[in-house]
């Protein structure tokens, strides 16, 4: 399985039409870094079939804990099961903050954070 | 039991107790922050539950906007939406200058609603301002993909919502819990995150619910609730019911979509080759369907409306067991084909029946035989001889689209 961070990833050479249908689907290239990101989560299955064809394997998309930063997959989590938007990429909150006593005001903490840092920039 | 519902004791006022859908709400802020007039309207989606309503609603009271909301309580006809709406839209900066705040807001919730013989034109309504509007106007709506809001999605910036992960209803709980004096077991959350199913209203109206006067929480209290049955949208119904694991949870996914079964059998049928590229399935999925379509045929023609299990086994169970390749849902094509060509050509059977019934009263036969045995000649009559088709029109009484009409498909044969 590879694991995908919506941030920025490698692809092999695509050739022209596979590199038109990712855009299509909202993948960016960004030529300076030569790596592809995620720029529009809507077509997410649309983008994991696609990724899925050129890398020739299983693909799971990174999840970024929105206390910690860190970088998690959805089968690592104990929500996994009835969660409604596994392997979406999305901000999530990890097992280890999680399972710390105090997560719920770290993550409201978090938030507000995020919020403050956009208003302001 | 307290007399205030929680989800709205506890609706945010700040942008940070919003939960879940960070990105979305970071879109959301910076259209808001970048727009200006002739800017393009924002439209967010996504199910209930998932803060659409709450975040423009907190937006507008933290940037100092007026928020003017209409909901589907509203009449909202052409006439109704540009008596309430024009005049805000067309608010002017001296307004804003004199009145020293950010301007006003026009929110339409839920305009997936505006349908109906109620809200006749309201679609039109909007379109005409939302193309003149001077201050940002937000749409919601759960199911932007009706096609009757087609020209909507084109004149507005979406932004989808997704249901909220169990982690984070289950933070927001906690500090429920906290600001009730309550002592609740983790696994209480959990349980009531995952009945929830990521709809925050639900998850705490359920809190308030289970708790009631109580001040310890277990997870006996709240596993008395049971699992709660979610309306879900074709997207989710068709990777239920293409990916289900046996024949129960095929047809639990369509018992709990919201499209009837007729829709469905269509709408399968598109996405069969989508789905399956083995001919082999792809031929054993079409055959399944067809057995299903047999069933609502009988159901049609005998009334047994006690088939009708039979008939969605078929096509919801008889497609999912089949599969042999490993696949993943792909993004699945709706409305269906059929109804979207019945949509395109509806203007024209309209009209196709109105002059065969024309000719069915002045000749004396049916609107069938009028349409195979008359309107042929009628088509090269209308090309080729004027004087006699003006003579015919004026006696069949054909308005001006139905000559048109004619002269066109004549000279397209």
């Amino acid at each position: 399985m590879k694991v995908i961070t919506t941030e920025g990833f490698k692809l092999p050479y695509l050739g022209k039409e596979r590199y038109i249908e990712l855009l299509r689907i909202g993948v960016r290239y960004e030529k300076k870094t030569r790596t592809f990101f995620i720029q529009d989560i809507s077509n997410v299955d649309q983008i994991k079939k696609v990724l899925s064809e050129i890398l020739k394997d299983d693909i799971a998309f990174a999840q970024k804990c929105i206390i910690c930063k860190s970088r998690f997959v959805c089968e690592e989590c104990e929500f996994t099961d009835y969660c409604e938007t596994k392997n979406i990429p999305m901000l999530c909150i990890c097992r280890a903050c999680y399972s710390k006593t105090d997560f719920a005001e770290e993550y409201f903490a978090s938030l507000k954070n995020q919020i403050n840092n956009h208003v302001v920039s | 039991m307290p007399d205030e519902m929680w989800s709205e004791k506890y609706r945010p006022v700040h942008l940070y107790q919003i939960i879940g859908n960070e990105k979305a709400k970071l879109t959301f802020i910076t259209w808001l922050k970048h727009w200006k007039p002739g800017s393009k309207s924002v439209l967010l989606y996504g199910p209930p539950g998932t803060g659409k309503t709450t975040l423009v609603q907190v937006v507008s009271n933290e940037f100092g906007y007026k928020l003017i909301e209409m909901n589907a309580s509203d009449v909202r006809t052409k006439t109704a939406i540009m008596s309430t709406a024009g005049p805000i839209a067309r608010e002017s900066s001296l307004y804003v200058t004199l009145y020293n705040g950010a301007g006003s807001i026009l929110f339409l919730d839920e305009v997936d609603g505006i349908f109906g013989r109620e809200d006749r034109g309201g679609i039109g309504g909007l379109l005409k301002i939302i193309d003149e509007t001077n201050v940002p106007i937000i749409l919601a709506a759960n199911d932007p993909w009706n096609p009757k809001l087609r020209l909507l999605r084109r004149s507005c910036e979406m932004i989808r919502f997704y249901y909220v992960r169990p982690p984070k209803i289950i933070a927001l709980l906690k500090r429920i819990c906290q600001e009730e004096g309550v002592e609740a077991e983790a696994k209480a959350f959990a349980f009531l995150a995952e009945k929830s199913g990521g709809d925050v209203r639900s998850a705490i109206n359920d809190l308030q619910s289970v708790i009631g006067e109580r001040k310890v929480l277990k997870v006996q209290d709240v596993k008395r609730l049971g699992m709660r049955d979610r309306k879900i949208d074709v997207q989710e119904a068709l990777t239920g019911i293409f990916f289900a694991k046996n024949v129960k949870e095929a047809i639990q996914s369509f018992n709990n979509s919201k499209i009837d079964y007729e829709m469905m059998l269509h709408t399968i049928h598109d996405n069969l080759p989508l789905q399956y590229s083995d001919p082999i399935v792809l031929a054993s999925a079409y055959n399944a369907i067809s057995r299903a379509d047999i069933f609502f045929g009988r159901i049609a023609r005998t009334q047994n409306w006690s088939l009708l299990k039979y008939a969605i086994e078929q096509m919801t169970a008889g497609i999912s067991t089949i599969k042999k390749e490993k696949t993943s849902p792909v993004h699945y094509r709706f409305p269906p084909s059929k109804i979207m060509m019945l949509g395109r050509t509806k203007s024209e059977r309209n009209l196709r029946r109105g002059i065969c019934e024309r000719v069915g009263v002045k000749c004396h036969v049916s609107r069938k035989a009028a349409n195979t045995d008359f309107l042929p000649f009628l088509k090269v009559i209308f090309n080729n001889d004027t004087d006699l088709a003006s003579e015919i029109s004026s006696w069949l009484t054909l308005d001006n689209e139905m000559i048109g009409y004619l002269e066109e498909i004549g000279r397209n044969n």
